[in-house]
C-alpha cells in the first residue's frame, strides 16, 4: 500500500513538472434533471494532450496547456458534451442521460462494446425496467422488452419458468432455451425441483440487476460459440458508483388475483346435464339430485374456490454501495415472500450479495469477488398440467361435481364411505375415475423444494502493458436443492399406498475456469479490440432420494422430514452425471474512422456429452458495419441532415448447441431391477459418429437515429439455419430399439424473420415527456429435412413435417353436428364426411340431402384422416411501451401481443366437455337436444370420450386462434421532491402503484392465451408446444411500492 | 525507479504463475471432456464377465416385467400385469367400470390410444432386449467368458421369452390360426439383434410374414428352450424346460394341433391315469387349494412361469395387478370388476371355492372383485404367465376333442374338485364336455388374462366360438345386488364380429409411419 501512494506521488510530481506552465481550469458536472454531481467522468483536453476525471463531488481541475481549444466531457449513459474553454477559468458541465444509448456500453461476453462500434445483433434491457415489478422470477418478465425475444408465461405456478424463444425455436431434439450468463458465468437455469417446480433464475434478486443483455444473432453469439444456438442472454449486476455511499431501499407490496376461471356448470345445470347424459345410455335412470345444506339450501359449490386464491406478496431489497479510486464493493440484502394465485404455492427467499474489487500493485493488478447467495422455498402441489391427474388441482376442480359440498357439516371433509373418492352428497353415483375431494389433498400432501443458490466469482486481472490485461476467473454455480413429497394415507395418491413419503437431496455443482488475453489499442484512426481466452467447466449433478409407504402415522409426515422406522416399505435410489466444457476463443473488433467496423470470432469448442473422437467442433462468426451517416456526402447532405446516426451491418456465424441431453451417442446398459434381482438392460442405442449441432446464422440489419437523436429506428432481418439437428431418429417400434430412437446428425430447418424497433421521444418539454417504444417481430419457422427419408415425427396432437413449421397442429377436422341426429361429424381424408353415432357406437356417412339417413356404414376415422391444422408457435410478436412524466409523475403503459398461431385446448376437449359422470364447462348447455337445432356441441351420452371428442387426438372442434393483446404493466409514480428529503438526508424517493396483466383482449376460451403445457426445457417443449391442458391461471397483480435512495 | 521495477517484476511473477498454472491445466486435461457415463455400463463391456452377463439376463426379464408407458415409468408391460389386464378387457368375463381402461374395453382403440401402442412396443422391446442378449452370450463363448452349455442355458431362457412375446403380438395384431392354417399376415418375427445403426439394414428387411411362419419359430425357440433349460429348477421366475413345454402346450392348442398338445401333455405327467398329477420335469402339482399359487405367489407347486414383481420393482399405481383389480376399500382402485354375467352363470357353481377365495365383495359398492393379487400397498404380487391347471386344460381340451373323454374328464376334475363342494362335481362326464372344459376355463383363470386368447382362438369355432368380440356389459348395469347368482343381464354393449376391423389391434403409428413394409400391410380399417 506504502508503495503504490509513493508511485502514484511519483507520477503525479512528473506531471505537475512537466505542465508546469499551464492554465488551471476548475469546474462542476451535475446531471440534468437531478442537478447531482456526476464522479467519474472524463474530461478531455481537446487541441492538446491531457485530462482528468470529476472526483467524488463531480469536481475537476486541469491543465489546460496553450494549445487548448475546448474541454469534452463524456461518462457512460449521458451524451458527450464539448465546451470551448473560456477565459473564465471555470466551466461547468450539465450532463444529459443518453436515453438513445448510443454511447451506452453493452456487455457482449468476455468484454463490453460500446453501443455504436456494435456490428452484431444486442438487445438490452435495464435492469431497473424489471426490478419493480411484482414476478417470482425476471425470465417471466421479459415479454415484449426486447425484439426478437419471445417470452411467454405458460403457468401461474411460481417456479416454474417462462418459456423464452429467440428468434424461434432453433432445436427439435434438444433444448430451445437461451443461455443464461450471470457476470461471465454460465448460470444454470431450467426447472430444477424433483417435486415442484423451481427455477434458479429466481434466485438472482432482480434489485441487483443493472442490465440484461440479449445476443441475439450468430455474429453477437459466436463467442459463445458452441452454447449460442438459442441465443445467449447476460445478466450483469451492479457495481458501485464512485463518491460517498450509496443505500438504496425497495419494496413493494402485491396482491396477487388468477387472471380468469373457467364458467363451470353450478349444481342446478349440473343435474340436469348428468342426467341427460345418463338418461341416453339408460333410460330412465336417474343419477344426479341436489345436495342439501344444513340450513335447508341446496349445495352449490365451485370448486376453483378450493384451487385458486388471491395472493399477498411482499418484497424488500437493501443494497450499500461505493467507489473509491482503488476499491469498489456492491453489498445487497432481499427478502421476498410470496403467495402464489394458486392454493399450496408459494415461495420464500432471501438473498444477498457481496460484490468487491480493489485494484492493487499500481493500479495494475485488479482483484475482484462477487457472491451471491439465495435460499429459496417452493412450496408446490400436484398442478396436474398436461394430465387429467386425479390430484392435480385444476382437473380436479373442473371435474368436481358442483352439487356437493367440500365439506360436511362437522367440517370434516366430504368423502366417501371408504374414503377413496368425493363424496357423492345426494346423488346415486359416485363420481367418475375416483376424483379425490381436491380439498383434503390440498390441505394435507406436500409437496416443497428447497435451496440454496450459491453462485460467485474471484478474478484477478493484470494490466501488461498500456491495453493489454490478462484476466483469470473462476466461477462457481452450486445449487443445493433438497425437495420433499408426502401423500396422506386415507384419501387421494397415496391411499393407495397407506401413504408416500419422498424425499430428494440433489446437489448440482459447477464451475467455470476462464483465463483471458485481451487487448484494445488506439492508433489514430484504427481502433483495435483483441480478447483471446481459454475456459473450462465441469458440472456435477446428482441425487439420493429415500421413498417409503405404508405410513405409521401421518405425524412422521406432516413435519416435512422423513423418519425413520415410520415407514414399513422403504426404499433408496439415485444418479450421478457429470459432463464438462473445454474451449478456446478469440475475438478481433477494428473500426476504421469510426466508420467501418469489423469484427471476427473463432471458437473451438469440446464437449464431454458427445461420443469421445466427435467432442470438437470449430465455429467461426464474422460481422461488418458501416456508418453511412459519417461519410462526407451523407454528413454534408443538408437533405439527410434529419439523420443523426445511421449504420448499417451484417454478419454470419456458425454456432452450435451443447445442451443434447446426456451422452445421447453412447449405447449404455443401465441398471434395472427384477423382482428381487438386480440387472441392467440396454437402454440407449449408440451412435459414435455423432457430433455436433450447429445453426448458421444470417443478420443483416441496420440503425439509424434521427431528429435531434428522437428516434432511434433499428431494422433486423434474420435467417438461421439449423442444418446439423441431432435429432432423436424415430425406428420403428417393432426394431426394439430403447425409446423407438437414436440420435444422429440428421435434419434441417431454418427461421426466417424480420425484426423492428422503434423508440421516440414524441414530446419533451420542462414539465412533460413521452416516450413510445414499440418493437415488433416476425419469425417463420420451416422444417427442410428430417431423418428417415423426411419421415414425419408425430405428437400427438402436434406434427413436425418437412415443409411445414416445427410442432404444427394435427388432427381431425371436424365437421360440426349432424343436425337431424346431433351425431358430432367429421372429414375423412377425401373430403367426405362421417359421423359417429352415440346410438350405435358405429360410423355413418353423412348424406347431407338427408341428414337423418345412418342407412351407409361409413369408414371411421384413422390416422391418414389428419390433417396439419394450424401452427403452434406464434408468427408475431412484440410490446409497445409508452412512457409519460409530468412534473413530479410518471405513468406507464406497457402493452405485448402475439398471434399467427393455434392454441389447442384439450381441457375444453377432456374436462370441459366430458361424458364422463363429471362436472362441465358451460359449453355442454349448448348440446344438441332436438331434431333441427343447429349447434356445435353433439347430444349427450354417458362415457364416450374417445368417440364424441375423440380424446387422445386433435379435434379442430377445440383448436382455437392464439392471438392476443395484453396490458402488461401499467403503472403510475410519483417522485418526491429533492428538497423535501434533503432535510431527512435522502437523495431519491419515489412511491407507485400497478397493475400487471391488467387484461387480455383474445379469442381463446381458455384461461389464458400462453398457457401451455410444454414449456421451456420440459420434454416435448419444442415439438408440442402451444398444448393448454389443466394448466393453472397466470396472475393478475396489483403492486405499491416504493424506490428509496440515501 | 528501484519501486517500479519490483513492482514489474511482481506483475512478472503473477504473469508467469497464471500462464504456467494455466499450461499445466492444459496438459493435465487433454481427458477433461471425456467422460463416461455414472449410471450404466458402455455397452462395449456389458458382456465381459459371468456376472454382468447375468445382470443382463435379469435385465431381460425386467423388460418383461416393468416396461415404459409412453416413454417415461412402467405400468407393467408387457407381462408385468398388462398381458393380463388388457386380455381381460377385450373379453367379456371382467367389466370396466371407470374410463381408465374405456378404450380397450370398448375396441375404440386407434393407432395412437396408449393401451395397445405400449404394449406392442414394449413386447418388442422385450424381443430386442432377448435379441441382444443372445448376441452377446454367443460372443461370450468365443471369448471363453461362457462354456458352451451355459451360453445354451442363457440363450434358452432369452428364446422363451422371445417366443411368448411373439405368441402375445400375433394374439393381438393378427388373426388366429384357424383362419385359413395360418395364412393371414402375421407379425413381424425378430431374430436378430439391433444395438446400432447397422443392424437397421437387415432388420428392414422382415415384413408381417404369415402365421403360420410365426408359429414355426416360436415353437423353434420353444423346442430350443425345452431342449436346454434345467427340468429342476423351481426358480419359476426364470424359464424353465416345464414352462417351455407348457407354453408350447399353449400354442400348439392355438394351433389346433390336438395330438401335439397331449404329446406336450405327457412330458409333464398329464398321461397319468389320475385322479391327481404331478409332473415328472419341476415336480410339478396342483396346490391343494385354488388360492395357492395367489396366496404364496413366489413359491408354490404349480406356477410354471410367472412374472416377478416386488416392492422396488412393479408396475405401480397405475399398472400393478392389484391396484388395477381391487376395490378401493382394500387399497385398490375399483376400475375393473367381475362380471355378474359370470358370476352368476350357473356353470360358476355355488359354493365354489373360487368364489370366497378369490373374488372379493367390495364394501364400498357391493361389486365383487378378483382378489387373486392382494398386495395394493407395495404391488409385488407376481404375474402369472402359466401353471399347471392350464396344461392340464389344454390337454383335457385336446383329448376330448380328439376323442379321448374319458381322460379329458379325469383332467377337468382334476382342476375343478379342487374347488367345488362335493355334491356340485360331476358324477359323469358331462354332455358337452368341451363346453365344460372351456368354461372351466373362464372360471379357473378368471383374472388371469387366458379370456382374449380363448376368444382369439375360437372366433371360427362355429360350435364354441363367439364370432368375435362378445356383447359386453356397461359400467352402469353392474351395481351390487346383480351378483346374486341367479341374474343374466342383456349387455348393452354390441357384439363385434370377427370380420369387423376392430377385432385386430392396429400397428401403431411409431412402426408404420418409420416402416414401409409394415405401413403397406396394416390391419385394415385403421
Amino acid at each position: 500500500m506504502k508503495r503504490s501512494i509513493l508511485s502514484v506521488l511519483f507520477f503525479l510530481f512528473v506531471a505537475i513538472a512537466a505542465f508546469g506552465q499551464n492554465r488551471t481550469v476548475t469546474g462542476t458536472v451535475t446531471s440534468q434533471g437531478d442537478n447531482l454531481p456526476i464522479p467519474g467522468v472524463s474530461v478531455k483536453i481537446i487541441g492538446a494532450a491531457g485530462g482528468a476525471v470529476t472526483s467524488s463531488d463531480g469536481k475537476f481541475t486541469i491543465s489546460a496547456p496553450a494549445g487548448a481549444t475546448a474541454l469534452q466531457f463524456s461518462f457512460i449513459g449521458y451524451v458527450t458534451q464539448t465546451k470551448a474553454i473560456s477565459g473564465s477559468g471555470t466551466i461547468n458541465a450539465v450532463l444529459a442521460s443518453d436515453s438513445k444509448g448510443l454511447s451506452e456500453v453493452v456487455v457482449v461476453g468476455y468484454g463490453t462494446q460500446v453501443r455504436k462500434d456494435i456490428t452484431g445483433s444486442v438487445g438490452s434491457v435495464k435492469g431497473a425496467a424489471i426490478k419493480n415489478l411484482a414476478s417470482p422470477s425476471f425470465d417471466k418478465q421479459l415479454a415484449g422488452q426486447v425484439t426478437g425475444v419471445q417470452a411467454s408465461n405458460t403457468s401461474g405456478i411460481l417456479g416454474q419458468p417462462a418459456r423464452i424463444r429467440i428468434r424461434g425455436t432453433n432445436s427439435i431434439s434438444s433444448s430451445g432455451d437461451p443461455l443464461y450468463v450471470v457476470d461471465g458465468v454460465p448460470y444454470i437455469s431450467g426447472d430444477q425441483g424433483a417435486v415442484t417446480q423451481y427455477n434458479p433464475l429466481g434466485d438472482i434478486n432482480p434489485n441487483d440487476i443493472e442490465s440484461y443483455d440479449v445476443l441475439k444473432d450468430g455474429a453477437a453469439t459466436a463467442i459463445y460459440g458452441s452454447r449460442a444456438a438459442n441465443g445467449v442472454i447476460l445478466i450483469t449486476t451492479k457495481r458501485g458508483k464512485s463518491g460517498k455511499a450509496k443505500m438504496t431501499y425497495d419494496s413493494w407490496f402485491a396482491l396477487a388475483t388468477p387472471s380468469k376461471r373457467y364458467d363451470l356448470l353450478n349444481a342446478d345445470q349440473f343435474i340436469e346435464i348428468s342426467n341427460e347424459k345418463f338418461g341416453y345410455t339408460y333410460p330412465d335412470s336417474v343419477v344426479a339430485y341436489p345436495s342439501i345444506n344444513a340450513n335447508g339450501s341446496a349445495v352449490n359449490t365451485d370448486w376453483q374456490d378450493v384451487v385458486l386464491r388471491n395472493g399477498f406478496q411482499q418484497n424488500h431489497a437493501f443494497s450499500i454501495s461505493g467507489a473509491t479510486d482503488q476499491t469498489n464493493y456492491y453489498v445487497s440484502l432481499g427478502f421476498a415472500n410470496l403467495t402464489g394465485t394458486t392454493v399450496n404455492n408459494d415461495q420464500r427467499k432471501y438473498n444477498f450479495r457481496t460484490k468487491l474489487e480493489q485494484k492493487a500493485f499500481n493500479n495494475r493488478v485488479t482483484f475482484g469477488i462477487n457472491t451471491a447467495v439465495t435460499y429459496s422455498k417452493n412450496n408446490g402441489l400436484n398442478d396436474g398440467a398436461g394430465s387429467g391427474a386425479l390430484s392435480g388441482n385444476l382437473s380436479a376442480a373442473i371435474r368436481s361435481l358442483p352439487n356437493v359440498s367440500v365439506k360436511n357439516a362437522d367440517g370434516s371433509y366430504n368423502l366417501n364411505a371408504d374414503q377413496t373418492t368425493l363424496g357423492a352428497g345426494s346423488n346415486v353415483k359416485t363420481i367418475d375415475d375416483n376424483y379425490p375431494n381436491i380439498g383434503y389433498v390440498l390441505a394435507n400432501n406436500i409437496y416443497r423444494s428447497q435451496a440454496l443458490n450459491l453462485t460467485g466469482n474471484a478474478f484477478v486481472k493484470v494490466n501488461i502493458l498500456e491495453g493489454l490485461n490478462a484476466m483469470s476467473q473462476i466461477g462457481i454455480n452450486y445449487i443445493n436443492a433438497e425437495d420433499y413429497m408426502y401423500w396422506n394415507p386415507v384419501h387421494g395418491d397415496g391411499r393407495g399406498s397407506n401413504g408416500i413419503v419422498d424425499q430428494y437431496y440433489q446437489p448440482l455443482f459447477r464451475y467455470n475456469w476462464q483465463n483471458t488475453l485481451d487487448y484494445s489499442k488506439t492508433f489514430g484512426e484504427h481502433k483495435i479490440d483483441v480478447v483471446g481466452g481459454l475456459e473450462f467447466q465441469k458440472t456435477r449433478q446428482r441425487f439420493i432420494e429415500a421413498q417409503g409407504t405404508n405410513l405409521s402415522s401421518p405425524y412422521f409426515a406432516e413435519n416435512g422430514n422423513i423418519i425413520s422406522s415410520t415407514l414399513s416399505n422403504q426404499f433408496y435410489g439415485g444418479n450421478a452425471y457429470e459432463s464438462a466444457y473445454a474451449s478456446v476463443f478469440g475475438r478481433v473488433s477494428y473500426s476504421l474512422m469510426d466508420k467501418y467496423l469489423l469484427s471476427a470470432s473463432v471458437r473451438r469448442d469440446k464437449i464431454s456429452d458427445l461420443p469421445i473422437g466427435n467432442q470438437n467442433v470449430t465455429l467461426p462468426g464474422a460481422s461488418i458495419g458501416w456508418r453511412l451517416s459519417k461519410e462526407d456526402f451523407f454528413a454534408n447532405s443538408s437533405a439527410l441532415k434529419f439523420i443523426n446516426d445511421l449504420k448499417i451491418r451484417g454478419g454470419y456465424a456458425k454456432v452450435g448447441n451443447v445442451e443434447i441431453g446426456r451422452l445421447p451417442g453412447v449405447g449404455v446398459f443401465s441398471p434395472v431391477q427384477y423382482g428381487d434381482v438386480s440387472g441392467i438392460n440396454f437402454t440407449r442405442l449408440g451412435n459414435p459418429s455423432l457430433s455436433f449441432e450447429t445453426s448458421k446464422k444470417i443478420n443483416i440489419g441496420f440503425d439509424v437515429t434521427m431528429l435531434d437523436n428522437r428516434i432511434t429506428f433499428s431494422a433486423d432481418y434474420f435467417k438461421n439455419n439449423v442444418d446439423n439437428l441431432i435429432l432423436d431418429v424415430p425406428t420403428p417400434s417393432s426394431y426394439g430399439v430403447p425409446s423407438n430412437k437414436y440420435s444422429a446428425n440428421v435434419g434441417s430447418m431454418n427461421n426466417k424473420g424480420l425484426e423492428f424497433s422503434i423508440s421516440s421521444t414524441n414530446m419533451k418539454t420542462d414539465n412533460f415527456s413521452w416516450n413510445t417504444n414499440l418493437n415488433m417481430t416476425f419469425v417463420k419457422n420451416k422444417i427442410t429435412t428430417l431423418a428417415n427419408n423426411n419421415a414425419d415425427l408425430i405428437d400427438t396432437y402436434n406434427i413436425t413435417r418437412v415443409g411445414e413449421s416445427i410442432g404444427a397442429f394435427y388432427g381431425y377436422k371436424s365437421a360440426g353436428v349432424n343436425s337431424a341426429n346431433g351425431n358430432p361429424m367429421f372429414y375423412k381424408a377425401d373430403g367426405s364426411i362421417v359421423q359417429a353415432s352415440v346410438d350405435t357406437y358405429e360410423w355413418y356417412r353423412y348424406n347431407a340431402s338427408n341428414p337423418a339417413d345412418i342407412s351407409q356404414a361409413g369408414e371411421a376415422l384413422t390416422s391418414t384422416d389428419k390433417t396439419v391444422l394450424g401452427q403452434s408457435n406464434p408468427t408475431w410478436f412484440g410490446g409497445l411501451n409508452n412512457t409519460f412524466t409530468y412534473k413530479s409523475f410518471d405513468l406507464g403503459l406497457m402493452l405485448t401481443f402475439g398471434g399467427g398461431n393455434k392454441i389447442y385446448n384439450v381441457t375444453r376437449q377432456e374436462a370441459l366437455n366430458s361424458t364422463g359422470f363429471v362436472n362441465n364447462g358451460v359449453e355442454i348447455l349448448e348440446r344438441w337436444t332436438a331434431p333441427g337445432q343447429v349447434t356445435t356441441v353433439p347430444k349427450l351420452s354417458y362415457s364416450d370420450d374417445a368417440l364424441v371428442l375423440q380424446t387422445g387426438n386433435l379435434n379442430s372442434r377445440f383448436l382455437e386462434d392464439g392471438k392476443f393483446l395484453r396490458a402488461q404493466n401499467i403503472s403510475l409514480g410519483y417522485t418526491i421532491s429533492p428538497r423535501f428529503l434533503n432535510k431527512l438526508q435522502i437523495n431519491n424517493l419515489r412511491v407507485y402503484a400497478q397493475v400487471q396483466n391488467a387484461f387480455v383482449i383474445t379469442g381463446y376460451s381458455g384461461l389464458d392465451p400462453e398457457l401451455a403445457t410444454g414449456y421451456s426445457t420440459a420434454a416435448g417443449a419444442n415439438r408440442a408446444p402451444g398444448v393448454d391442458y389443466n394448466t393453472n391461471p397466470v396472475p393478475r397483480t396489483y403492486t405499491l411500492g416504493i424506490n428509496l435512495g440515501f | 525507479m528501484n519501486i517500479i521495477s519490483k513492482n514489474k517484476s511482481g506483475r512478472n511473477k503473477i504473469v508467469a504463475l497464471s500462464v504456467l498454472g494455466l499450461l499445466l491445466f492444459t496438459a493435465s486435461c487433454k481427458k477433461f471432456t471425456e467422460i463416461k457415463p455414472l449410471d450404466g455400463l458402455v455397452e462395449e463391456i456389458a458382456f465381459d464377465t459371468k456376472s454382468n452377463i447375468e445382470l443382463v439376463m435379469n435385465g431381460v426379464y425386467q423388460q418383461a416385467a416393468i416396461g415404459k408407458y409412453n416413454g417415461e415409468g412402467g405400468r407393467g408391460y408387457p407381462f408385468g400385469g398388462a398381458s393380463i389386464i388388457q386380455a381381460e378387457m377385450r373379453g367379456e368375463d371382467m367389466v370396466n367400470l371407470q374410463q381408465f381402461y374405456q378404450i380397450t374395453y370398448q375396441a375404440t382403440q386407434s393407432t395412437s390410444s396408449a393401451n395397445n401402442v405400449n404394449h406392442y412396443e414394449n413386447l418388442y422391446f422385450l424381443i430386442n432386449q432377448a435379441n441382444i442378449f443372445i448376441a452377446g452370450v454367443k460372443t461370450a463363448v468365443e471369448k471363453g467368458v461362457l462354456t458352451d452349455a451355459e451360453e445354451k442355458s442363457y440363450e434358452g431362457e432369452a428364446r422363451f421369452l422371445r417366443a411368448l412375446a411373439h405368441h402375445e403380438l400375433v394374439l393381438n395384431f393378427a388373426k388366429p390360426y384357424a383362419d385359413g392354417q395360418g395364412n393371414k399376415p402375421g407379425v413381424p418375427y425378430r431374430t436378430t439383434a439391433i444395438r446400432s445403426t447397422t443392424d437397421f439394414d437387415e432388420a428392414s428387411k422382415v415384413g408381417r410374414g404369415l402365421v403360420s411362419e410365426d408359429y414355426t419359430k416360436i415353437l423353434e425357440d420353444l423346442d430350443f428352450a425345452e431342449a436346454n433349460l434345467s427340468a429342476t429348477s423351481t426358480n419359476y421366475s426364470r424359464a424353465t424346460k416345464g414352462a417351455a413345454i407348457a407354453l408350447k402346450s399353449r400354442v400348439h392348442l392355438h394351433m389346433g394341433d390336438y395330438s401335439a398338445v397331449i404329446a406336450d401333455g405327457a412330458k409333464l405327467g398329464t398321461d397319468a391315469s389320475g385322479p391327481t398329477f404331478t409332473s415328472p420335469v419341476g415336480n410339478y402339482k396342483l396346490t391343494d387349494s385354488p388360492d395357492g399359487p395367489f396366496v404364496n405367489y413366489r413359491s408354490n407347486s404349480e406356477s410354471m412361469f410367472s412374472i416377478a414383481n416386488s416392492a422396488a420393482s412393479n408396475g405401480d399405481v397405475n399398472g400393478a395387478l392389484a391396484s388395477m383389480l381391487l376395490p378401493s376399500d382394500l387399497n385398490g382402485r375399483s376400475l375393473v370388476s367381475t362380471s355378474p354375467n359370470l358370476y352368476n352363470a350357473s356353470f360358476w357353481v355355488t359354493g365354489d371355492l373360487r368364489k370366497s377365495l378369490l373374488q372379493v365383495k367390495g364394501s364400498n359398492d357391493g361389486v365383487y372383485y378378483n382378489n387373486k393379487y392382494r398386495d395394493a400397498i407395495t404391488k409385488a404380487d407376481w404375474a402369472p404367465i402359466i401353471r399347471y391347471a392350464e396344461v392340464l386344460l389344454n390337454v383335457a381340451e385336446a383329448e376330448a376333442r380328439s376323442g379321448s373323454a374319458a381322460h379329458a374328464f379325469v383332467l377337468l376334475n382334476a382342476v375343478r374338485n379342487r374347488s367345488v363342494p362335493v355334491a356340485s362335481r360331476f358324477t359323469s362326464a358331462p354332455a358337452d364336455l368341451v363346453l365344460a372344459i372351456l368354461n372351466e376355463r373362464r372360471v379357473e383363470f378368471a383374472g388371469e388374462g387366458r379370456r382374449w386368447p380363448d376368444l382369439h382362438r375360437l372366433a371360427l369355432d362355429a360350435t364354441y366360438g363367439q364370432g368375435g368380440i362378445p356383447a359386453k356389459l356397461n359400467a352402469g348395469q353392474v351395481t351390487g345386488d346383480v351378483f346374486n347368482e341367479t341374474t343374466i343381464l342383456t349387455p348393452a354393449r354390441a357384439a363385434i364380429a370377427y370380420t369387423d376391423y376392430r377385432f385386430l389391434w392396429p400397428f401403431p403409428l411409431s412402426e408404420v409411419n418409420s416402416n414401409p413394409l409394415i405401413k403397406a400391410s396394416q390391419n385394415p380399417g385403421y
